[in-house]
C-alpha cells in the first residue's frame, strides 16, 4: 500500500487537507486543479480534493535553503544531501466524499486521517464527480485567494479529462454564471482562463 | 405532457388581463420561438392553451449587456446564453382545460401557477382544441411551423353567425374564401350563394402564382349552378354556365334603388316621387310606367302623380342608365331572380358571375340587393312557419351569401338601409348570414364588424382595419401584432365563433383538396332530407 501515491496527508481539516510527497516526487505535486482522492475517516469513506496549491520549502522551520548558483545537476552532484532537507506539500480544497459507489458534493462527516496517503482520481471517479450538477459552483465556493485560477484549472482539467468534453464546460460554466450573477467581470475572467485551452 | 415533448421555458410572472411572461429554457433559442405559436403551459390543476404575442431579450445583470463577450469568444456567449442572458416569451392564455378524464376546455379564468413547463403544442392538442377534419369539421390549413397538423373549423358554428374574410389586396382573400366555400359546400353544411363580380369562384382562374385553380362549379358539378350576366363574356372564358341572368323591369323596386342613390347620385328625395308612381302604376310596373313616358310627358305625368317635376325627370334619367344595363329587360321569357330563389330553396349552390359589365359596381349593387331582399323575405316566412307549426321539416336550411367589395353594402352609411345591413344584424335566427369579403374592414359599419361570428384573416397594416376587425375581441391587443406580422402569402388569423381560440395557420393548398372524397348523390338526398328541404 502506498506505491504510487501522491502524497501523504499531514494536516487535516473539514474543508481542506495538507499532503506531503514521498521524497521521490520532491517538486513533482500533483496539477494545480486535478482531483485527488484520500480514504476517510470512517472505513470504505473516500474523500475528494481539488488541489488548490503547493509548496516546496525547507522541512526545517528555522532553517531557510541557501543560494548555491549551480545549474541543477551540478548542485545535486556537488550537494545531493542538501535535497534530503526539502520537501513539497500541497494543499486540498475538499469538494465532496464518497461512500460505497455513491458520491455526494458536499463536505464529508469527518475529514480524512493524517497519514493517509492521496490518490490521483481515476478517469471513472472524475466523470462521476464532474457529472454531478453543482460541480462548478462546489468549486466556487471555497474562500480560496485563488479560487478563480482554482475553478478555471479544474474544469480545464476535466474538460481534458473527459475527452475534450465541450458540452461539460457549458454546463459548468452556466453554473458559475447561475452563482455569479452579481459579478459578470469574475465570470468572464474565469472564462478567460479557459478559452485559450480550447484552441 | 407526454414524454417527448418539447419543453421551452416557465412562466416567472402575469396576469390574466395582461398575459403571462415565460422564461425560456437555456439552449432554447429565441429564433425558435414566433410569434402566433401555440403552446401549452403546464399548471397544476389545468392545461392552459396560449399564443405567443411577444419575444424579448433579457439579461439577468445589466453589466452583460454592457460588456458583450467577443464575437470569436463561442463558450462564453454559450455560457451566458439561458443564464446571465435569456429570452422572454409574452403568453395570451386563450383557453383552460381541467386536468380530469373527459372535461372540456373553458375560457380562462385564472393563471397558471409560478414556474408551470411551458411546452410546444403537439398534434394531439390541436385535435383535441380544433377537432379533427370530419363531416362538421373543415381543414383550413395547418400551423405555421407545424406541417400536416389540421387547424379545423366548426361549421355548424361557422353558418351560425355571419363572418368576415379580410386581408389586403394580394394576400389570398378570394383564395380563403374558395375553401371556405369549398368547405361549405362539401361537407353540405349550408347552402352558398356567391356574388362572384370578378368572376373567380365559378370557373378555373388563374391565380397569383400563375396556376390554375379550378372553379366550384368544376369540383362539384352536380351541386352549384353557374349564373351569368354576361353571356359573352362567360363564353369567351369558354364556360357553360346554367343560365343567364336577366331581370325585368318589375323585379326592381323602390329599395332597390334606394340603395343605388349614392352610385346614381340620386338625391335623397327621389324615394318620394318613386312612391307616387308606385301609388300610380303598381308596385311592379312603377319602372316600366316611368320609362314608358317620353321625356316630353314627363311634366304631365308629375302632374298627375303630385311629384315635383325636377324630382321626376331626374328619377326618370337616372333610371335609364339602370335599364341600360344589358341584363336588365323590360320583359324577360324567364324571371332569372326567382330561377335562383328556385335553386337556393332546393338545396344547389350558386355562383352568380358578373362578367366583363360596363357598370360592375351598379349592376352588382343591383342584383346583390333584389336577391338578397327575396331572400330576407323568403327565410323570414318559412321560419316564421316553421315557429308557428313546430314542424321540423319546413325550417330553412342555413343560407351563407359571400359577398365581396362588402363596404359596398355594409358602409356606415349603406348598411342601415340595406338588406344586407339587416342580414347582417339580425337574420341569424332566420339561418341567413353573411360571408363578408373585403380589404378594408374600417369601411364597414362597426355594429355590423361586431356582429361577425368568424373573422379569417389575411396580413392587414393599416392601423385602423386591424382596430375594425378586432372589434368586439376580448384579448385584442396581444392579437394586434399578430395581425400586423402575418406573412403576406398564405397566412391567416383564425378568430371568434368557429374556432375556440385564436389560431394562425398557413392555409391550405386549394388545389390539394380536390382530390377529397366528394359528397355522392345519396348522401346529397340524404342531407336534403335530414335538413327538411323541399325538393
Amino acid at each position: 500500500m502506498g506505491a504510487g501515491h501522491l502524497g501523504e496527508v499531514i494536516e487535516a481539516a473539514s474543508a481542506s487537507f495538507v499532503a506531503e510527497t514521498p521524497p521521490a516526487r520532491l517538486h513533482e505535486p500533483p496539477p494545480f486543479g486535478s482531483l485527488v482522492r484520500v480514504a476517510g475517516a470512517s472505513p470504505g469513506q473516500r474523500v475528494y480534493g481539488v488541489v488548490s496549491g503547493a509548496t516546496t520549502g525547507s522541512s526545517d522551520p528555522g532553517r531557510r535553503p541557501t543560494a548555491y548558483g549551480l545549474e541543477p545537476e551540478a548542485l545535486r552532484a556537488q550537494q545531493p544531501q542538501i535535497f534530503e532537507l526539502l520537501r513539497t506539500t500541497f494543499t486540498a480544497a475538499v469538494v465532496g466524499y464518497g461512500e460505497g459507489a455513491d458520491c455526494y458534493l458536499v463536505l464529508p462527516p469527518a475529514p480524512p486521517a493524517v497519514h493517509a496517503f492521496v490518490h490521483e482520481c481515476t478517469a471513472e471517479e472524475i466523470i462521476r464527480l464532474t457529472d454531478k450538477e453543482g460541480f462548478a459552483r462546489v468549486l466556487l465556493a471555497g474562500a480560496s485567494p485563488v479560487a478563480d485560477e482554482l475553478v478555471a484549472a479544474c474544469l480545464r482539467l476535466a474538460y481534458l479529462a473527459r475527452g475534450k468534453d465541450y458540452p461539460f464546460l457549458v454546463r459548468g460554466g452556466r453554473e458559475l454564471a447561475a452563482a455569479l450573477s452579481d459579478d459578470h467581470r469574475r465570470l468572464a475572467g474565469i472564462l478567460d482562463r479557459i478559452t485559450p485551452y480550447l484552441k | 405532457m407526454s414524454e417527448g415533448t418539447h419543453i421551452l421555458g416557465a412562466v416567472t410572472s402575469g396576469s390574466l388581463t395582461a398575459g403571462l411572461s415565460a422564461r425560456l429554457a437555456p439552449g432554447q433559442s429565441v429564433e425558435d420561438v414566433r410569434m402566433g405559436k401555440f403552446v401549452v403551459v403546464e399548471g397544476r390543476t389545468h392545461r392552459f392553451f396560449c399564443l405567443i404575442t411577444d419575444v424579448q431579450l433579457a439579461a439577468a445583470n445589466p453589466q452583460v449587456l454592457a460588456e458583450p463577450p467577443d464575437p470569436g469568444d463561442a463558450l462564453t456567449a454559450e455560457v451566458l446564453d439561458g443564464t446571465a442572458t435569456y429570452g422572454v416569451a409574452e403568453l395570451a392564455p386563450m383557453l383552460m382545460l381541467p386536468r380530469a378524464p373527459g372535461a372540456r376546455a373553458e375560457p380562462v379564468k385564472t393563471v397558471p401557477v409560478h414556474f408551470s413547463p411551458v411546452a410546444e403544442a403537439e398534434e394531439g392538442d390541436f385535435a383535441l382544441i380544433f377537432g379533427k377534419d370530419d363531416q362538421t369539421h373543415f381543414d383550413l390549413g395547418c400551423p405555421v411551423d407545424m406541417e400536416g397538423v389540421p387547424v379545423c373549423l366548426d361549421l355548424p358554428r361557422l353558418v351560425e353567425r355571419s363572418n368576415g374574410v379580410f386581408g389586403k389586396s394580394g394576400t389570398g382573400k378570394t383564395f380563403l374564401t374558395r375553401l371556405l366555400l369549398y368547405g361549405m359546400i362539401k361537407k353540405q353544411q349550408a347552402t352558398c350563394l356567391v356574388f362572384d363580380v370578378h368572376n373567380e369562384y365559378g370557373w378555373q382562374t388563374e391565380s397569383e402564382d400563375r396556376r390554375f385553380v379550378k372553379g366550384l362549379k368544376q369540383v362539384f358539378p352536380s351541386r352549384v349552378r353557374l349564373f351569368t350576366m354576361d353571356e359573352e363574356s362567360t363564353a369567351r372564358r369558354g364556360v357553360q354556365p346554367d343560365h343567364v341572368v336577366t331581370i325585368p323591369y318589375s323585379a326592381i323596386e323602390v329599395e332597390d334603388v334606394r340603395l343605388l342613390a349614392d352610385e346614381l347620385r340620386l338625391n335623397p328625395t327621389f324615394a318620394e316621387s318613386a312612391y307616387l308612381l308606385v301609388k300610380r302604376f303598381g308596385r311592379t310596373d312603377w319602372l316600366k310606367g316611368l320609362l314608358a313616358t317620353p321625356p316630353e310627358d314627363l311634366k304631365e305625368l308629375a302632374d298627375n302623380v303630385g311629384a315635383s317635376p325636377e324630382s321626376l325627370n331626374a328619377l326618370h334619367r337616372k333610371m335609364e342608365q339602370v335599364a341600360s344595363l344589358s341584363f336588365v329587360k323590360e320583359k324577360v321569357t324567364e324571371d332569372s331572380v326567382s330561377r335562383i330563389m328556385e335553386c337556393l330553396k332546393k338545396g344547389y349552390h350558386v355562383v352568380l358571375e358578373f362578367g366583363r359589365q360596363k357598370r360592375r359596381r351598379l349592376s352588382y349593387m343591383l342584383v346583390a340587393n333584389i336577391l338578397t331582399r327575396r331572400i330576407y323575405d323568403q327565410w323570414v316566412q318559412q321560419t316564421e312557419q316553421f315557429l308557428a307549426g313546430g314542424d321540423k321539416g319546413s325550417k330553412p336550411r342555413p343560407l351563407v351569401i359571400c359577398v365581396e367589395e362588402a363596404h359596398n353594402f355594409l358602409s356606415p352609411g349603406a348598411a342601415r338601409q340595406t338588406t344586407f345591413g339587416d342580414i347582417a344584424r339580425e337574420m341569424r335566427k332566420y339561418s341567413v348570414t353573411l360571408l363578408v369579403v373585403d380589404q378594408r374592414p374600417s369601411g364597414i359599419d362597426s355594429e355590423v364588424m361586431s356582429q361577425l361570428g368568424t373573422r379569417v384573416t389575411a396580413l392587414l397594416n393599416d392601423e385602423a382595419d386591424i382596430a375594425a376587425v378586432l372589434t368586439g375581441v376580448s384579448g385584442a391587443g396581444n392579437l394586434r401584432s399578430v395581425l400586423a406580422r402575418l406573412d403576406s402569402k398564405q397566412q391567416a388569423l383564425l378568430l371568434g365563433h368557429a374556432v375556440p381560440m385564436p389560431m394562425v395557420i398557413r392555409t391550405r393548398d386549394y388545389e390539394s383538396v380536390y382530390g377529397d372524397e366528394q359528397p355522392t348523390e345519396e348522401s346529397f338526398d340524404r342531407m336534403v332530407k335530414e335538413l327538411g328541404y323541399s325538393a
